[in-house]
């Protein structure tokens, strides 16, 4: 099979000063993914786990201490100018920084084509496109120092599908974006998925988003690949988030109300508390729901709580997330 | 635009052409002069500090002796024509040394160095593309100063060949400085820091190599130290064309553009070397975006 993207044992590892002692962390530690030609590929992990330090060295911009990785078939540490051509990067940690603020969107994208290789006359054209496409028309002359942080990220999204790379890196790539924008480029990630078999590996801390979009969902923690499976089979992994949900009409101390209902022995911890139409909703781990749902409803009684419903609740994709990502701990 | 159209688009099949460095090197000069343009006050501090050092080495002139020149062989426009030349040509120095490790920094700190470095374009074209323009700009700051030095009374000995063997050093110059930006640029890359190196270096060329006096005034010691930079015989050469009126065919002009091809040609590669060395460093470390 063809892989767009193959890992053998990449790893690397950083020196870091504590207290005047070296310490070496490991940020990436021998990593082996493989994603398909035409895969929509999600890389989750929370803040550290080794995601960017993956993505930077896939994108030739951080050598490997050991292992390698190929890129539409290129070595990364050999031909870094060949998979260079394969990929497009969005890096939204930057919040429109990589751009250069004093040049309008237009000059920025028509520098970076230069710098892809793209013909002029094709430039020029995907150019118009992608600017009307991410509604920059009206102030492609405007420089990118007077943009907002949406209208930046739009430019990021243009710069990098200007060269209609095979592959996109696509990290983070709704941040900072409004609601409509975010649905107007996740629907564009599809369509380019699917339609132009481009290869997407993407991040996100938006759970839906991940749930959504992505084939195939690897999670990273301490550097290491800790789970790598299709959403779906990550939900059967995780059958055994048992939750409960209580939604509150009215009550005092909502705060207060959790904590009471975390001392009834078959209730967990308190997974969140939102609110919804109807008031407030405490959403809370269980042992087994049929012995947890009888006793929060004598409790919330005795606590003269109003509650509407107490139900059963599937687990999110968040829950999954922060399940996986802290079980090793 | 709807969706499909612009996947549609994107699937126009386009056959892979590199792009011509010169093209790349363009859109470099394009990019910095705009990025340029909107510092109007730098611009106008700029220009008014170039005229304002004419101004100042004019009033020199005034308390000057002339002969010291002329023994050297500039026999024409005395000290202020010779100062001028010194200080107009010693930009070359200032721009190399100080502009690309300032252009490389502006890139880490303007978070841009990781998108361009990830892009097809091969460091040693980026690095072409980072200092072409501070050159073109100090080639405008040289005419604008030899234009003010001009008006206010500085003479030269002219002719075709002198112009144009003066143009050819003035190139060897550049590419002889250029070769020291990319060095200092590549220990930037790693260090993160080189300013006090860079200073040192500009103020100990403008010491030694005769930007504001002749080279035989100084201690013989001192004399041998300014034979180790490239502006001593850029200069040398330089000033025996304009004020002496003389071309590359006479021996005094061709040693020093022998010294400048031969600093160039050896300096060149190891520049290149360092920068990258600087770059893989830089890779490693995870710090190629950072300063």
């Amino acid at each position: 099979m063809d892989y767009a993207v193959e890992t053998f044992q990449l790893s690397k590892m950083f020196e870091t000063k504590e207290k005047g002692r070296k310490r070496v962390v490991k940020a990436v530690d021998h990593v082996n993914i493989k994603i398909g030609k035409g895969e929509f590929f999600g890389l989750l992990g929370p803040n550290g786990a080794g995601k960017t330090t993956l993505i930077k060295m896939l994108c030739t911009i951080i050598l490997p201490d050991e292992g390698t990785a190929k890129i539409n078939g290129y070595d990364i540490i050999k031909e870094p100018y060949k998979v260079r051509r394969s990929f497009g990067w969005f890096h939204g940690e930057t919040g429109g920084r990589s751009l250069y603020w004093r040049l309008s969107a237009e000059d920025n994208l028509r520098f970076y084509a230069y710098l892809q290789n793209v013909p002029k006359d094709v430039a020029k054209r995907r150019i118009d496109a992608l600017l009307e496409f991410f509604g920059l028309t009206e102030d492609r002359g405007k420089l990118v120092k007077e943009y907002s942080t949406g209208m930046k990220v739009r430019v990021m999204l243009a710069r990098a599908l200007l060269h209609n790379p095979p592959i996109l890196f696509m990290d983070e790539p709704t941040i900072g974006l409004d609601t409509i924008s975010a649905v107007e480029t996740r629907k564009l990630l599809t369509a380019l998925n699917a339609e132009l078999g481009k290869t997407i590996i993407f991040t996100s801390h938006n759970m839906f988003e991940v749930e959504q979009l992505c084939q195939r969902v690897a999670i990273m923690r301490k550097g290491r690949i800790i789970v790598d499976a299709p959403p779906s089979q990550l939900r059967e992994m995780l059958r055994e988030i048992r939750s409960v949900e209580v939604e509150v009409r009215e009550a005092s101390d909502l705060q207060k109300v959790a904590e009471q209902l975390v001392a009834i022995p078959v209730v967990g911890k308190v997974l969140e508390i939102k609110n919804n139409a109807y008031g407030h909703v405490i959403r809370l781990q269980v042992d087994n729901e049929y012995e947890a749902i009888p006793e929060i409803a004598e409790k919330v009684q005795r606590l003269r709580v109003k509650v509407s419903a107490i139900r059963q609740s599937e687990p999110t994709f968040e829950d999954i997330f922060v399940k996986l990502a802290s079980e090793e701990e | 635009m709807e969706t499909e159209k612009l996947v549609e688009l994107l699937s126009e099949d386009v056959p892979h052409v590199k792009t011509p460095v010169h093209q790349i090197v363009a859109s470099f000069i394009v990019r910095d002069f705009k990025v340029w343009w909107t510092y109007k006050f730098w611009l106008t501090l700029d220009i008014s500090g170039i005229l304002l050092f004419v101004a100042t080495y004019y009033l020199f002139s005034l308390i000057a002796s002339p002969q010291q020149i002329q023994e050297a062989g500039y026999v024409t426009g005395g000290y202020f024509t010779f100062a001028l030349i010194g200080i107009a040509f010693q930009q070359y120095v200032f721009f190399a040394v100080q502009s690309i490790n300032m252009s490389v920094r502006d890139e880490q700190w303007n978070g841009t160095m990781e998108t361009v470095l990830s892009s097809a374009t091969d460091f040693k074209t980026f690095l072409l593309g980072e200092t072409t323009f501070f050159f073109i700009i100090c080639s405008a700051f040289l005419f604008i100063s030899f234009l003010a030095g001009w008006l206010l009374g500085a003479t030269f000995c002219l002719n075709l060949a002198s112009v144009l063997s003066a143009i050819v050093l003035s190139v060897l110059l550049i590419a002889s400085h250029m070769a020291i930006g990319v060095l200092s640029a590549g220990v930037i890359m790693k260090t993160k820091q080189g300013n006090p190196l860079t200073w040192a270096f500009s103020w100990m060329t403008q010491l030694v190599s005769g930007v504001f006096y002749p080279l035989k005034i100084l201690p013989w010691y001192l004399e041998w130290v300014g034979k180790i930079f490239p502006l001593t015989y850029s200069l040398d050469g330089i000033r025996l064309c304009l004020q002496g009126g003389q071309t590359l065919v006479s021996t005094a002009v061709l040693s020093d553009a022998v010294n400048l091809v031969l600093f160039t040609a050896i300096a060149t590669p190891v520049a290149l070397y360092v920068f990258k060395m600087g770059y893989d460093a830089a890779r490693r470390d995870g710090s190629l975006g950072q300063y």
